[in-house]
């Protein structure tokens, strides 16, 4: 019996005395950008909108946090079919219910076919621009382009998703909407988006 | 009497706590949004033991919570302000964390390239270091002797040989200044 307790006491020493492992302090290679990419090429002919980024939704999409979207570069090319004019809007999500939604713009393309295409790549540098959206409105972006109580971006309303499949969009998504200015042609895009999440 | 900030990794505050000798600003609860960047001004000393990534614009908490930016860095005014941060990859090249405390105005960043090393609860490695550091900072010690020092002891030290190695690599780092 008191060789057993002795054993114990040592082993509980020995144990205190354990030199506590090194911790580095690095989190290893940089995980992001993540990226998402879309191809339409089904000739939309009215005003579409799609979900890049679901940000409630770290299962289908690559993120991992779900509190705001920061958005690091976009590049976005397509081609109109004729000499009219489209309005391609990219922005985020700042309210919907069961009817409508609405958004806030932050980049913007007008593509008035002259030579029929058009290609844009754009960066936001360092840290990258802050999606978040508090009390309806985006917290570090002031933008007055905006689509206002638009039955695209209802709760209910299933639209075109970069991962493949239709989504339902939600106040902070990533949106991007075709708007046609003047009827009478089509229009085929690409777009890949590289952002991180918190 | 040495005016010190500490913001860490809440994991890592018993072992900061001991060797800033003051009780840290922790990620998390703190974050990127809510840490008050104001804190790091008119400071002697900031002692930084939050997680580095190569060559990105932030440092983070615990479970990769960006802890700060180089947005609030350059916010705050850190004219006389010498830091000492634990952080891996601060001191690599092209590290935009170590460039915008320069350019902030910090006297010295203390830090170190690559990997770091240290304990969450014990001294060792860059955190013996801090303390050291600290201590030698309070005693009056000129900053560049203070690191001389401070590493002389670390290196006395048997526990953790690896840990205590790789703190061998740490720098001071400033601007020099042209008329």
């Amino acid at each position: 019996m008191k060789k057993i307790i002795t054993l114990l006491v040592l082993l509980g020493i020995v144990a205190a005395c354990a030199p506590e492992p090194a911790i580095p302090r690095g989190v290893g290679s940089p995980k992001v950008p993540y990226v998402v990419c879309l191809e339409e090429t089904s000739d939309i002919f009215a005003d579409t909108g799609y979900l890049v980024i679901d940000l409630s939704d770290s299962t289908n999409w690559p993120h991992t946090n779900t509190n705001e979207i920061i958005i690091k570069n976009v590049r976005w090319c397509g081609a109109v079919s004729g000499a009219h004019e489209w309005h391609a809007h990219l922005g985020v999500i700042t309210e919907n219910d069961g009817t409508d939604g609405s958004a806030t713009f932050i980049h913007d393309q007008i593509l008035v076919s002259l030579s029929g295409m058009f290609d844009s790549d754009h960066v936001w540098v360092e840290h990258g621009l802050n999606l978040r959206v508090s009390s309806g409105a985006l917290t570090y972006v002031g933008s007055s382009i905006t689509d206002d109580d638009d039955g695209t971006w209802a709760t209910d309303n299933a639209i075109t998703a970069t991962i493949g499949v239709t989504g339902f969009v939600a106040a902070g998504d990533l949106v991007l909407l075709m708007d046609e200015e003047t009827d009478g042609s089509t229009v085929d895009f690409a777009i890949c988006v590289e952002y991180d999440t918190e | 009497m040495l005016t010190t900030v500490a913001y860490c990794c809440q994991s890592f505050e018993q072992s900061v706590r001991k060797a800033a000798g003051i009780a840290p600003f922790t990620c998390p609860p703190y974050d990127a949004n809510t840490f008050d960047w104001r804190l790091l001004r008119d400071r002697d000393l900031i002692y930084f033991d939050l997680h580095g990534m190569p060559g990105r614009a932030e440092w983070y908490g615990d479970e990769r919570i960006v802890a700060l930016t180089t947005h609030h860095i350059k916010r705050a005014d850190l004219s006389g302000t010498i830091i000492f941060a634990i952080n891996c990859y601060l001191a690599d090249e092209d590290s935009p964390m170590l460039d915008a405390l320069l350019d902030a105005g910090a006297k010295y960043v203390i830090g170190g390239d690559g990997r770091n090393w240290a304990g969450s609860r014990s001294l060792f490695g860059a955190s013996l270091l801090g303390l050291w550091f600290r201590r030698l900072l309070s005693w009056r010690v000129e900053p560049l002797q203070a690191l001389t020092w401070a590493k002389r002891r670390v290196g006395l030290s048997l526990h953790q040989g690896m840990a205590a190695k790789d703190t061998m690599g740490f720098r001071a780092y400033y601007r020099e200044k042209t008329t």
